[in-house]
């Protein structure tokens, strides 16, 4: 706790400080906010110009190509690196914490300013997944942009298949708000989608 | 490989279930309808997120599973005896 006095009153700020070596504390040495972007196992760090090759390769794959807004086989090298960052509020690369290994990526994307909304989105390398334990990313990535932007809510979209994802979310923190049947083509057939939200006072 | 944490006392497998269950899928059913250990994690109600969980609760316990572990085993059972296999590599002491 760190007190001010002006001239006519007493300001108490609670802000995280840190002691100086004499165990004093002084105005200066105030800690600025660091987001929390590790886990146990996992961390986020920016996207890199070099870690477009990888994410073309990602997006590429034919199992998660539907699920990133493009049919398999229309990625254009050539374009991918600015068609990776349109509409993008933040995006992250989620990276295994002791290795550094790629994972996979979360993004936030279609910000509202008016209604204080956004979407949300991860795609995980197929060997990553299996594992479990990268959707920690998911979790520090919604924690990071509630804390980071003045979000009241923030969207994801499941295709049917993928709904079970967030079976144990539902009523902890995220509800279902949208179905819309029969919403997507992919490979042959239709899909439903649903919409889950997340509010910033049921997550944080 | 162990947590860099207070070492803590092996469990036995009740003890683990007591422990891991309240933390992810829900209470504890009641003595009537036990936990079903030979039951897959997925049937149980285990998707992504409470395997994060799962892990974090284990993680609790001092101990560290390999990180391809829900690659290999697919029961609570399972789980048990990896986390025992783990924890005595690592000398936790008994309960």
């Amino acid at each position: 706790m760190t007190t001010y006095r002006t001239a006519t009153q007493s300001v108490v700020l609670d802000l995280p400080v840190r002691e100086s070596r004499n165990g004093g504390v002084t105005a200066s040495e105030l800690t600025p906010p660091v987001p929390q972007l590790e886990g146990r196992r996992v961390r986020l760090r920016p996207v890199l110009p070099e870690d477009t090759p990888w994410l073309l390769d990602l997006m590429a794959l034919p199992e998660l190509g539907y699920q990133w807004r493009n049919v398999p086989g229309t990625l254009n090298p050539e374009q991918f690196a600015v068609q990776l960052w349109q509409g993008v509020l933040t995006q992250l690369l989620v990276t295994h914490k002791s290795s550094g290994r790629k994972l996979g990526l979360v993004v936030a994307y279609q910000p509202s300013p008016l209604h204080r909304t956004a979407y949300i989105a991860m795609v995980l390398d197929p060997g990553a997944q299996r594992l479990g334990w990268p959707i920690e990313g998911f979790r520090l990535f919604m924690s990071y942009i509630f804390e980071a932007y003045d979000l009241r809510k923030v969207y994801a979209e499941a295709i049917d298949y993928n709904l079970a994802q967030y079976s144990s979310l539902i009523g902890r923190g995220a509800s279902r708000e949208a179905h819309y049947r029969e919403h997507v083509y992919m490979a042959g057939e239709y899909h439903d989608v649903y919409v889950i939200a997340f509010y910033r006072q049921d997550w944080l | 490989m162990a947590v860099d944490q207070v070492t803590l006392p092996l469990l036995s497998l009740d003890a683990f279930v007591s422990h891991v269950v309240p933390k992810t899928i829900g209470e504890l059913p009641g003595p009537q309808a036990p936990v079903q250990l030979d039951a897959s994690l997925p049937d149980l109600g285990f998707d992504s997120f409470l395997l994060l969980e799962l892990l974090g609760a284990i993680d609790e316990l001092g101990v560290m599973l390999d990180e391809d572990i829900f690659v290999r085993v697919d029961t609570l059972r399972d789980l048990y005896h990896e986390y025992v296999e783990v924890a005595a590599a690592d000398q936790v002491p008994t309960e």
